[in-house]
């Protein structure tokens, strides 16, 4: 907070975590940065649920690790429960997730950015954006003053024309019992920017002590849990239980009942939900059959009062939420600290940006987070960190940092914005990445190293034994070249000792039986691993990957083959001044969304929604003729 | 590649005499082009109306006129390539079609690359990948039958059964990617055995549509039925029975035939090439020798191979094993044989066929068979078939990848993602059937292979 000037190199609206990844990507790429937000205090809040990663997003926390992003390192500080999920499922899908200590998290993140030397705050509001003809030069804040800078990334989340509902009962705000932001949406609007609306909800808060917790169930996390960061060394985290409890008839009887006082059925509330995340009013109406639904009481910090109840997202009224809610055993003298409530939000569709997070209409301007449609505090910090780095790369004047489809769920992520219809929040899953055999959690090191350090995203330090890592991972991998012995074949296989003796033979060969794994194979081969200079959270890490890679080998080298397959559109640039709506030989159909998304290569353009090969073939032509 | 703004013109029939030629044009251009080259005999200008014929001079560009023809007009989209067309009928005399192909072009029209008509009326979705394909078989088709199979699948039949069946392998994915994405409880244990009893019947479904390859490609193509045997056993005189024709030259000196000879013929609606060959035998002249190779050769190609044999009373037919599949053994000249004697030899070899070539007995028999083991079936012409390689060689990666995927299903532990995987690329390998993501190469191909005009 040194310099008074009001000029900055990046302005970052909104300190949500697409903001906090901005503003922590963009000060360690030496810019000055300014960020405005209405209240500093709740910088890095969760939310919804006190959880990080997950199916899929787990994947994303480890990419953001390359990058240097925040949240891996405080989710492995403020992590009370850490798990492996899809275990059971295949390894490339295997994902980390944490359950948070909300309030740790929170001072975690305030910690390391609120007192940056390159970094200043404005506890204040945005109620325009300043433009020279179409570059934007800076922002209008409610009290009056203007803030200068050449790149402005906006990260408002659901504070844009935030509306919360609780039954009829409508309030305006961005988070229950915050201010919402008025004015930017309409001045975006008038720019030509083209802007709709979308829903989330969240559960009710219970009183901790007034839960039965002899009938519910705990469930606690891994008991060899590994971190989310690279960087984490010393990890040893508490193990705290979830509990499940379940609802009963008697509980659905309630909601049915009530079903016309939710305004998502009373037609009050015309934004889109997501479909994945349905409330219980949806969950009940639509599964008539299902008599119950597995419901989650998740402490929000440690020793906390507040017990979230993952899968009863509601915005029916109050009364009804708890009524419904004391037909559970468990909850039979429930007490609410806060009722579940939906709210309903603007966005701004991102068929509208580069891939680069930047507008397509305004340059300089960047979008990052819940206003470009997603949902989940790990897709907000993706974008936000890519929306930072490019920020600091346009000011440099430098390449954007775009990942692609076959290398980063980050990538996937902001293909799929850009070039598909948001109908509904925007979640990530793994179905999403056609190359997820590639993009496992266990492997973005791998996948990203190198470019996190071209980015210079990546301490020294970390980049040096991250090499180092990746290494000997490869050694080990040729090292399984060598044989080995009869007697060790039969250590490994006892049953080949009653049919012909075997043939010394490569180890990988015996590796790659679905039967044996890589703790049957004997140590000689691994004797590189018990270096002290690796971090000893790593070497299970390594084995696992080296298993991985030897296993699957097959199946990795089909999707490298997809891979180049796609390539071959991929990097077909689209002219800039395409005029879509001229020709005749697309269909309709392909010509409006052609027109609204202007993809910027033919990858891009195959991947518009209501697009057919038919279209491709004419737009080929085109192109090539 | 050309923009498909401009107006292509093309003959639509095969360049030759003929009763009536047909030249055909399409794109925007097409109706003026018309205008220009045509006149009614009053002197005035022809109105075309869509979906009639129009009787017309034709004229030069100083008004002669050089012949007179029937004009068709296809109005837009309602034409086959989606664009405004016509189709001119002129004499079938290849000067008057080149003519009308000058005129065109000289009024702004150019000639058509081959198979731009189809490619045209592709890119403006009048027909799909499937479809086109179709188009071409269905110009090279040799019999009836081919011709309307091949119908059946420009009306797309076999893009709805595949359709079908990517209906399901669909469902059968959603069911994997639910526990992939969503379910954070373990792995149901019911689950493997309802997917592998759900991947199953597509497997079979697949691979009997595969089966259907073959009688797709016999009815196109024709059927290759050789003969073979001796010399002098009489090969060249079945031929000419069996045809009823006197193509090949029979002798009684063996080696009369030293080149193979072919003649086509429709058997039960099925083009079926016969092919008489050189006979082998050991100390044949250099000429001879050739024929031997060929013959070889032509019987490793051959879909049936009819063995030829001569009755000879002092050494019994001590023959290799008969693969009865792709070959009918045949007994011939049984005019030279003792009536009781035939009777014995009958019983004593009950898989030979037993005719005389010369007199003609024993002939249908011998049809009927060569009939059943092509697999010609009546219902044939009923159903759909596969017709190109392309469509047999992506069916047969959906089964590959459905094949690993139930491999993956049978162990205990298996991995989910992996049978996503496999899953994935059998929609992939039937995708580039129906042209949902059939990248441009495949498209391109399918193209060239069509000839110009169609």
């Amino acid at each position: 907070m040194k310099h008074k000037s009001k000029h900055f190199d990046v302005i970052v609206v909104g300190a949500g975590h697409a903001g906090v990844e901005s503003v922590h990507a963009a000060v360690k790429l030496k810019q000055r940065v300014a960020l405005v937000t209405l209240d500093p205090a709740s910088l890095g809040r969760m939310s919804c649920n006190p959880a990080i990663g997950g199916i899929a997003k787990g994947q994303l926390v480890r990419e953001l690790d390359v990058f240097g992003g925040l949240m891996p390192l405080i989710s492995d500080v403020s992590g009370v429960q850490f798990k492996l999920l899809n275990l059971s499922k295949g390894r490339a899908v295997w994902s980390p997730r944490a359950q948070i200590d909300k309030r740790v998290y929170e001072r975690s993140a305030q910690k390391a950015l609120l007192f940056h030397s390159r970094l200043k705050i404005f506890r204040d509001e945005v109620i325009n954006v300043l433009l020279i003809k179409n570059k934007i030069s800076g922002v209008l804040l409610r009290t009056g003053q203007a803030i200068h800078a050449p790149t402005v990334v906006l990260t408002c989340g659901t504070f844009l024309g935030g509306l919360v509902h609780i039954g009829e009962q409508k309030i305006q705000a961005g988070r229950m019992g915050e201010h919402r932001a008025e004015g930017i949406t309409e001045a975006l609007e008038s720019l030509g920017i083209r802007s709709g609306r979308l829903k989330t909800g969240t559960p009710p808060r219970l009183l901790r002590a007034s839960i039965n917790w002899d009938k519910t169930n705990a469930v606690f996390g891994d008991i060899n849990p590994i971190p989310f960061s690279y960087s984490t060394i010393n990890f040893s985290p508490p193990n705290l239980p979830c509990y499940h409890i379940k609802t009963n008839p008697e509980c659905h009887g309630v909601i049915q009942k009530n079903l016309f006082k939710s305004p998502m059925y009373s037609g009050d509330i015309t934004g889109v939900g997501p479909r994945y995340c349905p409330s219980i009013e949806d969950k009940i109406h639509r599964f008539v059959d299902k008599e119950s639904h597995l419901l989650y009481l998740e402490p929000e910090w440690t020793g906390s009062d507040q017990i979230y109840v993952n899968g009863f997202s509601t915005s029916l009224p109050e009364k009804i939420q708890l009524i419904a809610l004391r037909e559970i055993p468990a909850l039979k003298n429930v007490e609410f600290l806060r009722p579940g409530y939906a709210i309903e939000y603007s966005f701004f569709p991102p068929a509208q940006l580069k891939s680069s997070l930047e507008s397509k209409h305004i340059q300089g301007l960047f979008f990052a987070g819940q206003i470009n449609g997603t949902s989940g505090y790990e897709e907000a910090a993706a974008q936000g960190l890519i929306a930072g780095v490019n920020a600091s790369m346009y000011n440099k004047n430098q390449e954007p940092l775009v990942l692609g489809r076959d290398e980063a769920y980050i990538g996937v992520l902001i293909d799929d914005l850009i070039t598909k219809d948001t109908s509904e929040p925007y979640r990530m899953f793994t179905s999403r990445a056609e190359f997820r055999l590639l993009l496992r959690y266990s492997n973005a090191d791998m996948r990203l190293l190198e470019k996190a350090n071209r980015f210079n995203l990546i301490t020294n330090r970390l980049y040096d034994t991250l090499h180092k890592k990746l290494k000997l991972t490869s050694h080990t991998i040729g090292g399984l070249n060598g044989s080995l012995s009869q007697e060790e074949i039969f250590n490994i296989l006892p049953q080949l000792k009653t049919k012909k003796p075997p043939h010394p033979a490569p180890a990988k060969r015996f590796l790659k039986r679905p039967e044996v794994s890589i703790s049957s194979i004997p140590k000689r081969f691994f004797t590189e691993l018990n270096n002290k200079d690796i971090n000893p959270l790593w070497v299970r890490e390594i084995f696992l990957e080296v298993e991985t890679q030897i296993k699957y080998e097959g199946y990795i080298l089909r999707q490298l083959k997809q891979v180049e397959r796609m390539a071959k559109q991929e990097h077909v640039s689209i002219p800039h001044d395409i005029e879509y709506s001229k020709i005749n030989t697309l269909s309709k159909e392909a010509r409006e969304k052609l027109q609204f998304v202007r993809p910027e290569t033919l990858g891009q353009a195959f991947r518009v929604s209501g697009v057919t090969p038919a279209d491709i073939s004419v737009l080929s032509v085109l192109i090539y003729k | 590649m050309n923009t498909p703004a401009d107006t292509i013109v093309a003959p639509a029939t095969p360049f030759g005499f003929g009763g009536i030629s047909v030249v055909r044009l399409s794109g925007p251009f097409s109706e003026k082009i018309v205008y220009t080259i045509t006149s009614l005999p009053n002197g005035k200008k022809p109105l075309f109306k869509p979906r009639q014929s129009t009787h017309t001079l034709l004229v030069e560009k100083n008004g002669a006129t050089f012949d007179d023809g029937l004009i068709t007009f296809f109005k837009s989209p309602s034409s086959y390539t989606g664009e405004d067309s016509f189709e001119i009928s002129c004499h079938g005399n290849p000067t008057i079609v080149q003519k009308i192909i000058d005129r065109c072009c000289e009024e702004g029209a150019r000639m058509a690359e081959p198979g731009e008509f189809t490619r045209r009326s592709f890119i403006n979705g009048k027909i799909d990948l499937l479809q086109a394909e179709s188009v071409s078989s269905l110009i090279y088709s040799k019999s009836c039958e081919g011709a309307s199979l091949n119908h059946k699948i420009l009306q797309g039949k076999l893009s709805k059964k595949i359709i079908e069946i990517k209906e399901k392998i669909i469902t059968l994915l959603i069911m994997v990617e639910f526990e992939l994405d969503f379910s954070e409880e373990d792995l149901q244990p019911d689950l493997r055995k309802n997917l592998l009893s759900k991947i199953k019947p597509i497997l079979s479904e697949i691979e009997k549509l595969l089966s259907t390859r073959k009688e797709g490609r016999l009815l196109t193509e024709g059927a290759l039925v050789v003969i073979t045997g001796k010399p002098n056993v009489g090969k060249s005189t079945l031929l000419n029975s069996l045809t009823e024709t006197d193509r090949a030259i029979t002798s009684p000196i063996p080696g009369t035939t030293r080149d193979s000879i072919e003649v086509s013929l429709l058997l039960f609606g099925v083009p079926v090439r016969f092919c008489d060959t050189a006979g082998i035998r050991k100390g044949a002249v250099d000429v001879e020798q050739e024929g031997i190779r060929r013959t070889k050769i032509l019987t490793q190609k051959a879909d049936l191979v009819l063995c030829l044999y001569e009755y000879k009373k002092n050494h019994t037919n001590k023959q290799k094993p008969v693969d009865l599949r792709q070959e009918i053994h045949i007994i011939n000249k049984t005019d030279l044989i003792m009536p009781g004697e035939l009777k014995n030899l009958k019983k004593l070899l009950p898989n030979y066929v037993f005719i005389s070539a010369k007199k003609k007995d024993g002939l249908n028999i011998l049809k009927r068979k060569i009939k059943d083991l092509l697999g010609i079936s009546s219902s044939l012409s009923n159903t759909f078939s596969l017709t190109t390689a392309r469509q047999r060689i992506a069916l047969e990666d959906t089964c590959n990848c459905l094949a690993a995927g139930i491999k993956l299903l049978q162990d205990n532990n298996f991995s989910c993602e992996l049978l996503s995987f496999e899953l994935c690329s059998a929609l992939d390998s039937i995708d580039s059937l129906l042209g949902t993501t059939a990248p441009n190469e495949i498209i391109n191909r399918v193209f060239s292979s069509f000839c110009v005009g169609k």
